[in-house]
């Protein structure tokens, strides 16, 4: 028995002998040798062109454009005299922006400056743009894909830096891949001319190589040469070079490949995404990809989606801007009735603004407080709703987003560019001609405005009426100096109330906005400034100090 | 146990030669050196007189013994020297002089074991007189203590007591025998025979007994030889508390050192443990060891089946555990099996819960009175676009006329019940025998929520065996299984509906009279369908599958040394399926028509996810002890690796036809998604130890850990982490003579950890590519016929230097003993200075760089403190008692952080505390919400005030307003006079006191638990009107302006600056826990149970606190959502054990 035992007992020694042995045979030498399993290295990215194609096309996902601000901030149009946020100020900033409540410690659009999140700040995607250029000499890419792709890259980094001074003015150049020792990190602000210069010219580059148009429709969207133009367009009008800018326009329109889309209101419909009229816009995909924007959901009537509704309410003061189909101001036509004030008006209000008695989706907008679109709670804050880029076939479901396309630039807005120029630089009949190319669209049919009658208020209100909530008129109202008027403006509302189920509608003040002349650019974010070095801290706007 | 035994058998232990010497098998050799290889070879033990054996010698054939019989050999080396031996029990034997041996030995004083039942091989007469005393041990409440050893003093028998504590014992027949009574965990006792023939004795319990055995990392020590920084807590105490289903809500104010605090009463979760408080930036979350094995999870354990929970303090006690004990180590060891009949225990508890605080909500009428006041403030009162209300509205509300469009709802009446009830069963089955001990017990906890959507359930079962199977080789396998259930609302989960509740104000109605539910803009549809599951469920089953297996070898070449290996495997399922569906909720317009507005969502959603995780570690160790005179030596060297991946996948369909099958398959095939990811981590670690002690008098321990971890660039991979720590136990020195003072030991210890709970991989370069719902990114050119691309995206730049987070640590402690446990004193100082520290330089590299940064290690920190413990155990007649207190103090100071320069002095992070870095959402960039703000000078009076002072924020000021101080005295406040306001958010201290008494079966416990020198940011206060709480009755006013709240704003900054106005003191000292518990007398219950206990009990009874608006505890740990979410519970338990 003894003897059974010690040899069972051997068998177990052998036994634990191999489980040792087992145990360190797996200490093998590499055991620590390991990388992250779902992330690629430099080692993988720069030496594969098709990883280096998504890198480019990350940047593309990270353009901020107008329908980026809905569900953020609320959109740019909503702190000028075009609409009004609906959230507190708690929730989206701009309510603190039209009211002055906010300092560079406000938090106000610091995101846009070098954030991480989705869509990335300007130096994050500007950074993006400097690393594709440096890794350039090395990549295995076809000649003609290394000049196409550096064509977009430079598109894009210039798309990102205007954007940047469209709110902060004046920014420190990177055109360097910064390391974290780099003396670069600390580049105080260029001159504005610099800025202006540096921007130019990567358009002019990337002009020079960029295709007018793209047909394959992996390659639609992509940045093109009238892209370029009509960005630089944009770019020198800001600057008041009058000359500059139109000479760009013009190359824009010579280039004979755009046209106006005939339907003012079906342009910004997902099925006529990158139509004929659009110069640069950006995608946006169907609801499985995660490239989708807030534009239906935030915008509609909680009554259409069950979600805290209409984020952006247009106001009464840019009502008041559409003329009468007989092309007169509402306070002087005889088509002006009371009682039905939105009755024989531009075609483009209907296409833009959701008004008492609007037809939508099936549903006559009701505006009274109360009504089923108009709920307690969720209410209107001007008697108004966004109608502009929604789209009618809209379904809430699912996860809620939409995804047609942000139209970014347009023609319309080049005809309206090019006629600001030449207003400015004397030509008024040229400028005429633009305008009224415009307004004989076939949908907007307006008549057109006669032989020597385009003052310049006429034409600021027709680019009000046709550039209205695209992003535009912030640095409109900063180039035409009119801050106190239009941003700090008394803001007034449509109040309306059912007697005897008769519809009566009065002008109410809604809001009083203050203006100073500080707020012409955003004070830079002073989580930003204090992270310099004393002495090298950079420049705060001014009255921002 | 047998701790005599055990002491005789160190006797042998003296260097000697081997068996592999073994040329000279003739040769004679000590009696005592011929017992000690028997032991050896057959694993016997003997006791006997040293005297007896002294000088003898024996020729005995020692080299063949391996092929004989025990008795064979044993009559061979004793009979030739008068001496016989005496079967105790099994493996024990007793050697006595045969003339001593009178009569034959009674088989009836132990258990015999037939097979090996030696009684009548050794049994001659003996003459000297003896006689048999029989008795009982018990505790102070009767129970039997099994095992209780009873020695006759200055000879050398002694025996164990039995199951029922009974035993036998024969003794000299003289006056002057003691018998000597002693058991683990109670205080020796020696009692005087005379006379008698019956002894019961009744010991009692000396919770700090210096004999205990504690669990430290990689093995046990007695608790007189520890030189590290270790408090313990026994099953005992754990089971006191019944407030939770979470194990770490069982902690608060029971361990010196441990930092506990509770956010929220969700169902489920438990509360945030720090040891010794903070000292990093980064993760300061403790390492918790179960049975051995780093880095599983404590919450879900079923705490009936915890022996004791250990928190290792200091460097000496957490060496070993190198690389990731830095923030302290919490070790968890279960229950094991003890030899003996099968104990069989089944418990259940049954308990209410409640809110702890709960603000009163205001009525529908004085919310629109308040935001008509609001507005009014702002100027902007305008009803018509929904800028407050109408005179007439307001009738409205405060007649209750209509109530379909002017209601008056509380939200939390109408949804949450008002006890949260949970129970739990518990069923356990331990025994065996030398050779095999099991505990295996199953679980059971359901904890409902506030609302019926949310529920926490839990099943635990658990098998820990131990075998010896042979004398030298002990296998030990230890399995737990954990399944849990949690569900929580369809679209948004768990921890939802309750918070949503709150913030909705009364103005909302619920249900309309046609019994319709209404759409509530708030709650982006309706809370009481969401809370009752009509929208939905989000269920997430968790599986785990912990396994150790522990093998030992008793090396049979070297006394002392022995071979362990250990393998544990754990494995890990997460299930979770969410199903949220479309339901009924209606608009009413001013004229009483009612419509379907969309839910959300409008069709069926399913979304499902699995997560697998797996976790093996090896393990391999020699461990060698031995002793020479009163030297003692321990050594431990040891391997260790650990491979941990995980594996996700996800999928999910939209668009159900119908919502009574949620199924993937039944989802729209052309709305589908899925997912996918996995994770790899792997650790090597080499460990050392080497601990000496002289008569346990002077103490010494060395040891290391050589940490590799994979997260590091090669080159950095490995840190070397050693810690020396050494005692002196004063009250053994011969000089020492004061009276009463039983004890005195003074110990210290210095060590260098680390911590390496940072991102991985920051020495790469990555790019990860982007493109899905879940994840963003991607992007899609062509127009209206759209074409996806996934896109890359940068992630972290590398930083090639990348490396460990150290931590030097020391710490000096006292340990005293007043008349044996009467009074005991445990006092430790720390300082612990973490450098290296894994910070990200975001504060001084300007975002123009583009990129999100890597850590450095970069920042400093300093942290020091103490804990005091202070117990008094006593017993007057048949009551005894006990208090024991314990307090903790920490304080840290930032000595470096990588910030910016260019910033005024006042708002310097460097200089202050990491209180403001604790729970913050990203605590490597920053520290969290409210570190910086504006200190207030409490409010404007007057308009003067407002004009006469530095120019306000905003233009908006107004008197009522929040008035800020000018700190840089620049005429105007401005962002540079904000100051650091987060320098307390952890709390410096944290207290416990316990007392209790017993008597006759009945007994009292009570804990009083508390933390103090903290503030909380009162975030909830500043969210405006939305929680209509009724503290925003007292705002201010032109006629109420000795207001504690400023006066109602919208959309003015002003007040909603942050700043030290909603910094309050959050200090509360709380009723933790009062258990009232009876156990029946044996006479009572003898027959079907062994054991009858019924207890009730408190939770949070009582809570102490200058802030009285919600539970301080949740606003401790700065969570935005205090006040606002599931609130902290008390609770009353009934609870009845039953043993068989």
């Amino acid at each position: 028995m003894v003897k059974l035992f010690n040899m069972q007992k051997k068998r177990l020694y052998i036994i634990f002998s191999i489980i040792m042995l087992l145990a360190a045979s797996s200490c093998q030498k590499h055991f620590l040798d390991n990388a992250p399993l779902t992330q690629y290295s430099d080692a993988n990215v720069w030496q594969d062109s098709a990883l280096i194609t998504r890198f480019v096309d990350n940047i593309y996902g990270n353009i901020i454009s107008n329908y980026d601000f809905i569900g953020r901030s609320g959109l740019l149009a909503s702190i000028t005299d075009e609409s009004k946020l609906n959230n507190p100020a708690s929730v989206f900033t701009d309510n603190l922006i039209n009211t002055g409540q906010y300092t560079p410690a406000s938090n106000i659009f610091d995101g846009y400056w070098a954030g991480s999140s989705n869509p990335s700040g300007v130096y994050v995607n500007v950074r993006n743009c400097n690393v594709f250029l440096a890794h350039l000499s090395t990549m295995p890419l076809s000649p003609a894909t290394k000049i196409q792709l550096t064509g977009e890259v430079r598109f894009l980094r210039a798309f990102n830096y205007q954007f940047l001074y469209s709110l902060f003015g004046a920014f420190p150049i990177i055109d360097t891949v910064l390391g974290i020792g780099n003396n670069g990190l600390y580049a105080q602000r260029a001159s504005n001319d610099s800025c202006i210069a540096f921007i130019l010219a990567d358009y002019n580059a990337a002009a020079s190589v960029l295709p007018q148009q793209y047909f394959d429709p992996q390659d639609i969207g992509r940045a093109t040469q009238g892209a370029a133009l009509g960005m630089e367009c944009r770019l020198l009008l800001n600057q008041k070079q009058y000359a500059a800018a139109a000479a760009a326009a013009q190359a824009v329109m010579n280039l004979g490949i755009y046209s106006l889309f005939p339907d003012y209101e079906g342009m910004f419909y997902p099925q006529n995404d990158d139509n004929s009229e659009v110069i640069f816009n950006k995608e946006f995909g169907g609801d499985l990809t995660g490239q989708t924007n807030f534009v239906d959901l935030s915008e509609n009537s909680s009554f259409f989606t069950g979600y805290s509704g209409t984020q952006d309410c247009p106001t009464q003061n840019l009502v008041d801007q559409y003329e009468m189909t007989d092309g007169l101001p509402y306070t002087q036509s005889p088509l002006y009735d009371s009682t039905h004030p939105y009755a024989n008006r531009d075609p483009r209000l209907a296409a833009s603004i959701l008004y008492d008695s609007s037809v939508w989706m099936g549903n006559i907008m009701d505006m009274t407080p109360g009504s089923f679109y108009n709920p307690i709670g969720d209410e209107t804050s001007t008697g108004y709703m966004l109608r502009k880029f929604l789209n009618p076939n809209y379904a809430f479901y699912g996860n809620n987003t939409n995804y047609q396309n942000c139209i970014i630039l347009r023609l319309a807005e080049i005809y309206l560019d090019y006629a600001e120029c030449e207003l400015q630089l004397g030509n008024e009949e040229v400028a005429r001609t633009y305008v009224n190319l415009l307004r004989e669209r076939p949908s907007v049919n307006m008549p057109d405005i006669p032989v020597g009658q385009l003052t310049w208020s006429a034409y600021v209100q027709e680019r009000t009426v046709e550039l209205a909530f695209e992003g535009e008129r912030f640095e409109d109202i900063r180039r035409w100096g009119e801050g106190p008027q239009l941003i700090g403006a008394a803001i007034y509302g449509m109040e309306v109330t059912d007697v005897g189920n008769i519809h009566q509608y009065q002008r109410v003040l809604v809001q009083q906005r203050y203006f100073d002349p500080k707020m012409y650019f955003f004070p830079i974010p002073l989580t930003e400034l204090t992270k310099y070095p004393a002495g090298q801290v950079l420049q705060q706007n001014p009255g921002w100090d | 146990m047998l701790r005599p035994l055990f002491s005789a058998a160190i006797l042998f232990v003296v260097i000697n030669h081997s068996l592999a010497q073994g040329d000279n098998s003739t040769k004679r050799i000590p009696l005592q050196e011929a017992l000690r290889q028997i032991n050896h070879v057959f694993g016997t033990n003997f006791v006997y007189d040293q005297d007896l054996l002294k000088g003898k010698t024996t020729t005995y054939d020692m080299q063949t013994i391996r092929n004989k019989t025990l008795e064979e050999v044993l009559k061979g080396v004793l009979y030739p020297d008068g001496l016989v031996f005496l079967y105790v029990k099994r493996n024990y034997y007793t050697i006595v002089p045969k003339e001593r041996v009178r009569e034959q030995w009674n088989p009836a004083t132990v258990a015999p074991d037939s097979a090996v039942n030696m009684t009548n091989v050794a049994a001659p007469a003996v003459s000297l007189r003896t006689r048999v005393i029989d008795g009982q041990v018990t505790d102070k409440n009767g129970n039997p203590l099994r095992n209780a050893t009873v020695t006759v003093l200055g000879e050398g028998n002694s025996t164990s007591a039995d199951d029922a504590g009974r035993f036998r014992l024969r003794v000299p027949d003289r006056k002057d025998v003691f018998l000597a009574f002693s058991s683990i965990g109670f205080e020796s006792q020696e009692v005087p025979v005379k006379n008698v023939n019956v002894i019961n004795v009744v010991m009692s319990q000396s919770s700090v007994s210096l004999q205990e055995v504690v669990i430290v990392g990689y093995g046990a020590k007695k608790k007189e030889d520890l030189t590290g920084a270790i408090s313990t807590v026994k099953t005992e105490e754990l089971n006191e508390n019944h407030s939770s289903t979470a194990v770490s809500d069982m902690l608060a104010g029971r361990l010196p050192g441990l930092f506990v605090q509770k956010s929220d009463g969700t169902v489920g979760t438990g509360s945030d443990l720090k040891i010794r408080g903070l000292s990093t930036f980064n993760n300061s979350n403790p390492l918790i060891v179960v049975d051995g094995i780093p880095d599983r999870t404590i919450d879900d354990l079923n705490p009936t089946d915890i022996e004791a929970i250990s928190i290792l303090k200091d460097a000496s006690a957490i060496a070993v555990y190198g690389a990731r004990a830095a923030n302290g180590v919490i070790l968890v060891t279960t229950r094991k099996g003890r030899p003996g009949k099968p104990e069989i225990s089944f418990s259940s508890t049954l308990i209410s819960q409640s809110p702890t605080f709960m603000y009163k909500k205001f009525s529908s009428f004085e919310y629109a009175t308040l935001q008509n006041e609001a507005y009014n403030n702002e100027s902007s009162y305008n009803p018509a676009f929904g800028q407050g209300f109408t005179q007439a509205q307001l009738n409205l509300y405060q007649n209750g006329t209509d109530p379909n469009q002017y209601p008056n709802t509380n939200w939390i009446k109408t949804l949450a019940a008002s006890h949260l009830l949970q129970s739990s069963y518990n069923l356990s089955a331990s025994g065996g025998a030398e050779n095999i001990r099991y505990f295996i017990s199953g679980g059971y906890v359901t904890n409902g929520g506030f609302v019926p959507v949310e529920y926490y359930k839990r099943w635990n079962l658990r098998s820990n065996l131990e075998a010896n199977i042979t004398h030298d080789l002990k296998v030990n396998l230890n399995l737990g299984g954990v399944f849990s259930a949690t569900n929580g609302e369809g679209v948004y989960g768990l921890d939802y509906v309750f918070g949503q509740a709150l913030a909705t104000p009364p103005i909302r109605v619920n249900q309309f009279t046609n019994g319709d539910y209404a759409y509530v803009p708030e709650q982006r549809g309706n809370a009481y369908i969401q809370s009752r599951g009509l929208t939905g469920f989000n269920t997430t089953w968790n599986n785990t599958l912990n396994t150790t297996m522990n093998l030992q070898w008793d090396l049979p070449w070297i006394k002392g040394l022995s071979v362990v290996g250990t393998g544990a495997y754990d494995k890990g399922y997460v299930f979770s399926k969410d199903f949220a569906k479309p339901y009924n909720q209606y608009e009413v317009d001013s004229s009483n028509n009612y419509t379907l507005v969309p839910s959300y969502p409008v069709a069926p959603y399913l979304n499902e996810s699995f997560t697998q995780s797996a976790s093996l570690t090896l393990e391999g160790s020699l461990r060698y002890t031995t002793a020479f005179k009163a030297n003692h030596i321990s050594a431990l060297a040891l391997y260790t690796q650990t491979k941990a991946t995980t594996d996700l996948l996800a999928a999910g369909r939209q668009n159900f036809t119908s919502a009574s099958l949620p199924q993937l398959s039944l989802g729209d095939p052309t709305q589908e998604s899925n997912d996918g990811s996995g994770t790899l981590s792997t650790r090597q670690g080499v460990v050392g130890r080497l601990t000496y002690d002289y008569d346990s008098r002077y103490l010494l321990e060395f040891s290391f850990r050589d940490d590799g971890s994979d997260i590091f660039p090669p080159g950095h991979r490995f840190g070397f982490f050693p810690a020396i720590s050494g005692g002196w136990v004063i009250s053994k020195e011969p000089f020492f003579k004061i009276n009463n003072l039983d004890f005195l030991k003074l110990r210290g210890s210095w060590g260098e950890l680390g911590n390496d709970q940072v991102a991985p991989y920051q020495f790469l370069n990555t790019y990860s590519l982007n493109g899905s719902p879940s994840t963003g990114g991607g992007y899609t050119f062509g127009g209206s016929n759209p074409v996806f691309f996934q896109t890359l995206q940068p992630g972290v730049l590398a930083n090639p230097n990348f490396t460990w987070e150290r931590a030097l640590m020391t710490n000096i402690g006292i340990e005293a003993h007043f008349k044996q446990d009467l009074i005991t004193l445990e006092a430790d100082y720390f300082h612990k200075r973490t450098k290296d520290i894994l910070a990200p330089p975001n504060l001084q590299v300007p975002g123009v760089i583009g990129a999100t940064l890597p850590d450095f290690n970069d920042g400093i920190v300093d942290n020091s403190g103490f804990e005091i413990a202070i117990g008094h155990h006593h017993r007057i007649g048949k009551v005894s008692y006990f208090v024991n207190a314990n307090i903790s103090y920490n304080h840290n100071k930032i000595v470096y952080y990588p910030e910016s320069q260019s910033i005024p002095a006042w708002q310097k992070i460097t200089g202050t505390s990491v209180g403001g870095f604790y729970n913050s959402p990203y605590p490597q960039y920053f520290p969290s919400g409210p570190y910086l703000g504006y200190e207030s000078a409490g409010l404007y009076q007057t308009n003067k005030e407002v004009t006469s002072g530095p120019t306000p924020l905003f233009s908006t000021a107004a008197p009522g307003d929040i008035k800020y101080v000018d700190i840089d005295k620049d005429g105007a406040i401005t962002a540079n006079d904000q100051v650091v306001i987060g320098n307390k958010y952890f709390p410096a201290i944290q207290y416990g006191i316990r007392f209790g008494a017993s008597f006759a079966g009945l007994e009292c416990n009570v804990l009083l638990q508390g933390s103090a020198d903290v503030t909380g940011y009162n975030y909830a206060a500043t969210y405006n009107l939305i929680p209509a709480a009724n503290w925003l009755l007292d705002r201010w006013t032109p006629t109420h302006t000795n207001a504690s709240f400023p006066r109602l704003w919208i959309n003015y900054q002003e007040n909603q600056q942050v700043s030290n106005y909603w910094v309050v003191n959050s200090s509360y000292m709380r009723l933790k826990n009062l258990e009232l518990a009876y156990t029946f007398p044996r006479k009572l219950i003898k027959g079907a149970f062994k054991n009858i206990r019924i207890a009730l009990s408190g939770n949070n009874l009582l809570t102490f606190s200058k802030f009285r608006w919600y539970d301080p505890e949740s606003l401790n740990i700065n969570n935005q959502l205090a006040g606002l979410s599931n609130p902290l519970l008390k609770s009353f338990t009934a609870g009845a054990t039953l043993q068989f």
